[in-house]
């Protein structure tokens, strides 16, 4: 059975990272189809154009490991570590969503223009 | 994404909600939101809002904390751990402007090797898992064991994606709304491990230590495993299209009893000559799937009209409604959308329609949706059209002795590879983060950790829906 409850939690802060190009991060990308107005997975094309034809290499990222007791070791991976989620409008009004990965590829993403349906995505297409 | 001066951790107003087994029952995981947004905003948000499938809450950052708390939840009741796992969250300003948007961010905050018990050594594990394998809390001084922030400005400013936010219902009745429970299954499956943490790009690993996806990734064409290939070949197979496999006997077994068997065109026929064989096709979303009861008839094309090279966009002449009354139409894509071409040869009377792809490149799926669409559809390539057309081009006015069978193959699975693994998502162009860490998009039915969210989807991360459970299992859940 499964239970619900709120508890109080004291946590140690973690650092707050500057936003900052990283690695290891990823995001999702969804389109709004233009006949049926039902979000929906970019088709390869889309996608394609969704992020551009050049492929955007990811900033590098120092990781630093730290050792504990015992031998076990560690990399912080912060907000590099995220997968970010991206959403854009295209001009026939559809939207757009994808995972990509990390903060450099997401406002990257985000600078392109999005493309009407007319254009393409990855895997379905409307026409 | 703009600098957020606003973040700071709120340890003492911090809230969690977890999700708990009670003893004797299946096992599960606690996971634990906790809300790092200040008083007023984000989770504290308290603009009054009416409650909304199934989300009693009545102000903003209440609904988003149950939001949260369902996806948690659900979570929490599939995984098994001992130890509990601590999200860190927060709404907050993320990226966005009028056309576009950051809609969240999610993932493992910390990695671990050569932990207690860990059961490779040498490999990274995210936090959470390597915490669960420990038996004990790996982290110092109690990090979170995920990073999650999403953007507490989704479509309602004029200048961040203005009517186009978050459905917090927990119903997935979003219609043109972004289901925020779909998004934080997704990206919480990330962070609690379905991820590498090797560069996809650059095939190198996180200090020359690879992740435990890693071991897991099978290049189907040499039959080696990720971690066994150099940082050059690690590279090239993400953009291999279909070239990694999940090798994990977890998903392997699963797989049968989510994946549906793969969609396919057999031409054969006295006039089919070097054309006969089976096709590989894109399915459509409109009309009947293609089921083991093949729909078969004679390919006929239909020829242009008016100029055009037979696209189906407009009612069609009486000699190409003549010529495709009870066959299959073959057509060619273009000017209108795939639904209506499938409206207008369904109403000249075919039993089913081919379209030739208008560009070059892989097979790709038909979107759109249209009720009164009663025949099944399929997409095939360009040189493939071409090819048909080609055979077709000596034919009576009713028949071409070229015969085309709609149906599936039920030795394989939509979405994985000749000997029955998943495939992953490997496209031949490189995708920043949606190569290699996610599901294939050929999947059928769509899955929870494909690159994009698909509107299917039942919030559903185990079989008989999904294959999400599976996979986190064969790294150790």
């Amino acid at each position: 059975m499964l239970a619900t409850c709120c508890v109080a939690a004291t946590l140690t802060p973690p650092p707050v990272q500057a936003a900052q190009p990283a690695a290891g991060q990823k995001g999702m990308v969804v389109v709004r189809d233009p006949h049926t107005g039902t979000l929906r997975a970019p088709t390869a094309d889309e996608a394609r154009a969704l992020l551009g034809n050049t492929v955007q290499r990811k900033a590098p990222v120092q990781h630093v490991e730290t050792v504990g007791p015992g031998g076990s070791r560690k990399v912080q991976l912060g907000r590099s570590g995220l997968v970010y989620n991206i959403v854009k409008r295209a001009p026939d009004g559809t939207l757009q969503e994808q995972c990509v990965d990390g903060q450099h590829a997401a406002h990257y993403s985000l600078t392109q223009p999005a493309l009407d349906n007319q254009t393409r995505e990855p895997h379905h297409e409307a026409e | 994404m703009k600098p957020n001066k606003s973040i700071r951790w709120m340890a003492a107003l911090a809230l969690a909600c977890s999700a708990l087994a009670s003893a004797g029952t299946q096992a599960a995981a606690t996971i634990t939101i906790v809300n790092a947004n200040e008083p007023g905003v984000g989770f504290n948000d308290p603009t009054p809002v009416t409650p909304v499938g199934g989300n009693s809450g009545t102000t903003l950052g209440a609904q988003r904390l149950i939001a949260f708390q369902y996806a948690a939840d659900i979570w929490g009741a599939n995984l098994a751990s001992d130890v509990p796992v601590r999200v860190d969250a927060a709404f907050e300003p993320l990226d966005c402007d009028a056309t576009g948007a950051v809609l969240g961010a999610a993932g493992a905050y910390e990695i671990y090797s050569d932990f207690p018990n860990a059961p490779r050594a040498t490999t990274w594990y995210p936090s959470a898992l390597a915490s669960k394998l420990a038996g004990f809390d790996v982290t110092y001084g109690q990090v979170p064991h995920i990073f999650a922030r999403f953007n507490a400005r989704l479509g309602l400013f004029p200048d961040c994606l203005p009517g186009s936010g978050f459905y917090l219902g927990l119903d997935r009745q979003f219609g043109a709304g972004i289901d925020l429970v779909t998004v934080l299954l997704h990206e919480l499956g990330h962070g609690l491990g379905f991820q590498t943490f090797t560069d996809d790009f650059s095939g190198e690993q996180i200090l020359g230590v690879p992740s435990i996806w890693d071991y897991y990734l099978l290049d189907n064409r040499t039959n080696r495993s990720w971690v066994t290939l150099t940082p050059a070949q690690r590279a090239a197979t993400a953009v291999s299209g279909n070239g990694l496999s999940w090798n994990g006997p977890r998903v392997t077994a699963a797989a049968p009893s989510v994946l549906a068997p793969v969609s396919r065109l057999r031409i054969e026929g006295t006039a089919a000559g070097a054309t006969a064989g089976d096709y590989q096709v894109g399915d459509a979303s409109f009309g009947p799937p293609l089921a083991t009861q093949a729909v078969t008839g004679q390919l006929m094309p239909v020829s242009g009209q008016s100029g055009e090279p037979g696209q189906a966009c407009m009612p069609l002449s009486p000699v190409n409604a003549l010529a495709i009354r009870g066959n299959i139409a073959l057509v060619s894509r273009g000017t209108c959308a795939f639904a209506l071409k499938a409206r207008v040869v369904q109403a000249a009377g075919a039993i089913g329609m081919v379209v030739a792809d208008n560009t070059d490149g892989d097979v790709a799926g038909m979107s759109g949706a249209d009720p009164l669409v009663t025949i099944p559809s399929v997409r095939i390539t360009q040189a493939d059209g071409v090819a048909l057309r080609t055979a077709l081009a000596t034919r009576s006015r009713t028949a071409s002795g070229v015969v085309a069978s709609l149906g599936v193959d039920t030795s394989r699975l939509a979405g994985a590879d000749a000997r029955g693994r998943v495939l992953m998502y490997t496209p031949t162009f490189y995708s920043p983060g949606s190569t290699v860490s996610h599901f294939t998009t050929e999947a059928k039915p769509n899955l929870l950790m494909e690159p994009s969210i698909n509107s299917d989807l039942t919030h559903a991360v185990r079989p008989p829906q999904d294959l999400t459970l599976p996979l986190l299992q064969d790294i150790g859940w």
